[in-house]
């Protein structure tokens, strides 16, 4: 094994055990390993996006002599740079147009995105459950898959009013959401719940899933050791 | 600077004030000089009329040569101006060598004036009214003389001049009152001294006054002795008409001596009712003593003039003469050789001879006026008569005399007679004189001010002294304190705040100690700690090293951690793997399908976009599908929407060659174009022009310039497009954001077990909008042991599975405890309710 690959392996050891230390209580240990780890990923994160995105799509196409790059690298760059001034507030103001701008290119981004790889397939695919053709023809039992389709179709509809927060004053005076969609709500409460349970589980699973990794390398390099 | 008090309003004034700076009444009487008149500053303290008087006395009597030596300028002046043409040269230049003894000069004047006649002209300057009612004074009967009228209903107006008289004499100046107690001037000058007071008051009055004694000195010369008489006692007369208004003033002051000679009738029914010893009784207290000797000595002459003539008080005042009187004497008895050895009686012989010529004379000078005859100066001056008096004339004459008046006392007009009372009154007295009737009632009780004559206030006037009301109120008994000055004065109660302010009490002490109840001390005491402790931070109990839930964490830990390490460490324990089949992992089967379908060298694009917590399970789900993909030789093109995205995707490149023995190396196998920036719109940008969006390979080189790369420009020319990523969110982002760039081409999604639950939907929904997806352990196990690959998923299998159990058995060993203890605490209550 190379000394590299020694200190490395060690170096990833003392910082696995210092995370386990947590498991005694907050202490000095387990805040190094934090520390490290963010202070890793910071300078990581400066050193990808000069590597990938400044010096690839800015410096090379600048120093290319292509006409073309630099007009394409222009707009950009003048954007990019009324966006630094967001970093004082003399000058934050030449930023907001470039800030406006990002927000509404991502809004519009995200909204077409979710309408038409969302919301249209989704509801879609919610009525293409009581499809019995289509059932029929993948050779599936009906009724339970249109029970399926039902439950389906129960826990989104449900889901969805759950979110429905409109409220009216009764006679008597009291304030709070139709009978009818409170029951739905509740309903819609249930799915909601399992779904964070299912969630949850996977959390779980992630998690034990990294600690099986480290235990597992612990053992291994243990056993690198006492295997010559 | 001198002050002088207004006879109105009683207040102090500088004697240079012409009217009153608080009333605006006149202080100094109008006055009117004549064209012939000395100027004041000559004449000394004596007024005009008196200078005059004397200077024509001196010039008949006195030889000239006698009256010119230490004479006054004053003296001389006025001899000059009136006697010029009456007294011949020699006269007058031995009168002005004559002695400035005035009084001396006065009695010898007077009787060689006795012959002289009284001037008409000086008789018409009289008043008309004045002179009317001294003629209805003439008439009445002598049962209205002004004996019978008590003082007390004589108007203020009318009886101060006579009762101050007295007092003014009192006040005379030192000078005079010398002069009128000496005793060695000749009788007429002893008369004269007892004009002297008058003389003396005249020295305060005013011109007016003086003017007509000046302008006859002979007919004030040729008076008899009882109109010297009368002028003396007119000399209060004089001092009361400077009080009197100025209506009323000026006719008196155009005739004094006329006036004086016109001797109203009841005046002379006064003198003649009147013996010279019941006149004295009315004089002051002075005067009288001077005049009680001569009365034995000389009865053919007045008791007064002739007693005075004989009183010897020579030694007795001479102290007290003034120098300049002394010096006049002197001349005089050099001036009179013969006199000054003339023995007293002879002196009196002379007296009494000229006296009773004067009687004489003036009972044949003034037989109209005496008689009630009208005389042509009264008639002139009757046609200027105002009309309200005659009105008043025809009132006294018609008024019934009821009572002889008794003999007149002092003064010349005794207005103090007119009556008896408000009976004998008419009814339509004018305002001005029944004014002056109702003051008297008022002014009866007030005590004159030494000095001020009081002030002739309007009746109107009057009716608004305060005074009156407080006399109203004098009587009343009552407590409040009654207002002593101002115009609130004899008013009681009026102003009752003065006293209450300036009262003065102490303060009262009132207790500080608080009186509360014990229950309320205790709450007070209460709200008093709590509001000191408040600010203290409470001690924060110290955490035992070894508490109950780090024992049950440590215990929990070391559960899972033994579980998880027995399944590493022996290969004994081990779990089944997974058997995949299409009803139970229908993503990982249609994944298989679809990498399965794949042709061999066709670029696939592997976004990687996992954290590095999430390294050991994304890797080991991806894990299977890569190395699938190895072995079906595809080029890997590896991206990355994460910052930490290309790191990891190297490494999975890495792990999957170890575990699965692969020689994928960049750029041959595989190339990493490294982070996407811009999130969604990198996503979408890069989806449509991948050249644009990641024109380089994360080692610097062109990445579109690879031969496995040159025929790619979009999205949908990759062979097929995984997603490897543990963010649901990411997940979905690249779902909707290449839906419409695939253009058919597969999209696999390789997730983590806590991604699956969103992610699924798009699985499968119909149409699907995944094509095959693998999630978490369990699926990259099924998904490896589809194909018999033992890949790091399958290694870690059997921990993950007990570690799994281990954990379910936890959580449910926990969620019995928990209900336990739920339980076993509702029981507690229930039971301590209950109990």
């Amino acid at each position: 094994m190379a000394l590299s690959d020694l200190l490395g392996v060690f170096t990833g050891l003392l910082l696995t055990l210092f995370v386990f230390s947590y498991l005694l209580g907050d202490n000095a240990l387990f805040r190094i390993a934090i520390h490290i780890f963010i202070g890793v990923v910071t300078a990581y994160l400066v050193v990808m996006i000069c590597v990938s995105v400044i010096w690839p799509q800015v410096i090379l196409p600048f120093f290319s002599g292509d006409p073309n790059q630099w007009v394409v690298i222009i707009v950009p760059l003048v954007m990019g740079l009324l966006l630094l001034t967001k970093a004082w507030r003399r000058f934050s103001g030449l930023g907001t147009p470039v800030a406006a701008f990002l927000v509404g290119v991502g809004a519009a981004v995200a909204v077409g995105g979710a309408v038409t790889g969302t919301i249209f397939p989704q509801s879609l695919a919610t009525i293409n459950l009581f499809d019995l053709r289509a059932i029929q023809a993948a050779n599936q039992n009906v009724p339970w898959e249109v029970m399926n389709g039902g439950i389906v179709l129960v826990g989104v509809v449900s889901s969805l009013i759950y979110f429905h927060f409109g409220v009216r004053a009764s006679s008597s005076g009291v304030v709070e959401r139709a009978a009818w969609i409170e029951a739905i709500a509740r309903l819609g409460q249930v799915f909601i719940a399992i779904a964070f349970g299912v969630t949850l589980a996977g959390v779980y699973s992630a998690a034990l899933a990294a600690l099986i990794e480290r235990w597992q390398f612990i053992v291994n390099l243990i056993f690198s050791f006492l295997q010559p | 600077m001198a002050e002088v008090r207004c006879p109105m309003c009683g207040k102090p004034n500088t004697d240079d004030l012409e009217a009153c700076q608080f009333c605006e009444a006149r202080l100094k009487p109008l006055i009117i000089n004549q064209p012939g008149d000395q100027p004041a500053s000559s004449q000394g303290d004596l007024s005009d009329w008196l200078s005059s008087f004397q200077a024509g006395q001196s010039e008949q009597s006195q030889p000239a040569e006698d009256r010119s030596t230490g004479e006054p300028d004053w003296l001389s002046g006025m001899r000059m101006d009136y006697h010029s043409s009456d007294v011949p040269d020699d006269e007058m230049s031995s009168a002005e060598q004559g002695d400035s003894d005035w009084l001396t000069r006065l009695g010898i004047s007077e009787s060689q004036s006795e012959s002289t006649e009284l001037p008409a002209a000086t008789s018409g300057s009289l008043s008309d009214w004045l002179s009317d009612l001294r003629t209805e004074d003439q008439r009445l009967p002598p049962d209205m003389s002004g004996d019978d009228i008590p003082e007390s209903e004589i108007p203020e107006w009318l009886a101060s001049p006579v009762t101050s008289s007295v007092e003014e004499s009192q006040e005379l100046p030192e000078w005079l009152s010398g002069a009128e107690m000496t005793p060695q001037t000749p009788d007429r000058q002893a008369s004269e001294a007892e004009a002297a007071p008058a003389g003396d008051f005249d020295t305060e009055l005013p011109d007016w006054l003086s003017e007509p004694a000046a302008e006859t000195p002979a007919e004030a010369a040729s008076q008899t002795p009882d109109r010297q008489a009368s002028e003396a006692e007119a000399a209060p007369t004089g001092d009361f008409d400077a009080e009197l208004p100025d209506w009323l003033s000026e006719p008196a002051a155009e005739t004094p001596a006329e006036g004086a000679s016109q001797t109203p009738e009841w005046q002379a029914s006064e003198r003649e009712a009147a013996p010279a010893g019941d006149f004295r009784a009315e004089l002051p207290d002075w005067l009288s003593e001077i005049g009680a000797e001569p009365d034995e000595k000389a009865p053919q002459t007045p008791d007064w003039q002739a007693s005075e003539a004989e009183i010897t008080l020579e030694g007795e005042f001479a102290g007290e003469l003034p120098e300049w009187f002394e010096e006049t004497k002197t001349e005089a008895a050099q001036s009179r050789p013969q006199a000054s050895d003339l023995q007293a009686d002879e002196l009196d012989q002379d007296m009494k001879e000229w006296l009773a010529g004067l009687e004489e004379t003036v009972d044949e000078d003034l037989p109209p006026i005496i008689t009630g005859e009208e005389s042509p100066v009264s008639q002139i001056l009757s046609a200027e008569e105002p009309d309200w008096l005659r009105e008043l004339e025809e009132t006294f004459s018609e008024m019934p005399v009821t009572e002889t008046p008794p003999p007149a006392p002092a003064g010349p007009f005794a207005f103090s007679d007119l009556g008896e009372g408000e009976s004998d009154l008419p009814a339509d007295l004018p305002d001005w004189f029944s004014s002056s009737e109702s003051l008297d009632a008022g002014s009866q009780t007030e005590e004159p001010e030494i000095g001020l004559s009081p002030a002739d206030l309007p009746g109107w006037l009057e009716a608004m002294r305060p005074m009156a009301a407080g006399e109203i109120f004098a009587g009343q008994e009552s407590d409040a304190p009654a207002e002593g000055a101002g115009p609130l004065a004899g008013l009681q109660g009026v102003l009752p705040a003065e006293p209450d302010i300036a009262y003065s009490r102490k303060p009262p002490v009132y207790s500080i100690k608080l009186h509360a109840p014990e229950l309320q001390k205790a709450h007070a005491e209460l709200l008093h700690h709590l509001v000191e402790t408040e600010n203290e931070a409470s001690p924060i109990p110290g955490r035992p090293v070894i508490a109950p839930q780090h024992i049950l964490r440590i215990l929990i830990a070391l559960a899972l951690i033994l579980s998880i390490l027995a399944p590493l460490i022996s290969s004994s324990v081990q779990m089944a793997l997974p058997k995949m089949t299409v009803d139970s992992f229908v993503g990982e089967y249609n994944a298989r399908q679809v990498v399965d379908s794949l042709p061999s060298g066709r670029p696939v694009l592997v976004v990687v976009d996992y954290q590095p917590g999430f390294s050991a399970e994304m890797q080991s789900a991806a894990g299977a599908v890569i190395d699938h993909l190895m072995i079906k030789g595809a080029f890997l093109t590896l991206v990355s929407t994460t910052p930490t995205g290309p790191i990891q995707a190297e490494n999975l490149v890495q792990h999957v060659n170890q575990i699965s023995n692969h020689q994928y190396r960049s750029p041959m196998h595989y190339t990493n174009l490294g982070f996407i920036p811009g999130g969604l719109a990198g996503i979408l940008s890069f989806v449509h022009n991948p050249r644009q969006t990641l024109p380089s390979t994360m080692d610097g080189e062109l990445a579109w310039d690879l031969p496995n790369l040159q025929a790619v420009t979009t999205i949908a020319n990759f062979a097929m497009v995984m997603v490897v990523t543990e963010n649901p969110e990411l997940g979905r982002a690249w779902i909707e954001q290449t839906h419409t760039g695939l253009h058919g081409i597969p999209l696999l999604m390789v997730t983590s077990a806590q991604a699956e639950p969103l992610i699924r939907p798009y699985f499968q929904s119909n149409p699907r909008q995944v094509a095959g997806m693998v999630s978490g352990i369990a699926g990259a196990v099924a998904y490896e042991s589809s194909f018999g690959r033992r890949g790091s998923a399958s290694q870690s299998w059997s921990a993950f599975s007990i570690g799994l159990l281990v954990a379910s058995l936890l959580i449910v060993l926990g969620g019995a405890v928990n209900g336990t203890s739920l339980l076993v605490g509702r029981s507690k209550d229930d039971s301590g309710s209950e109990g």
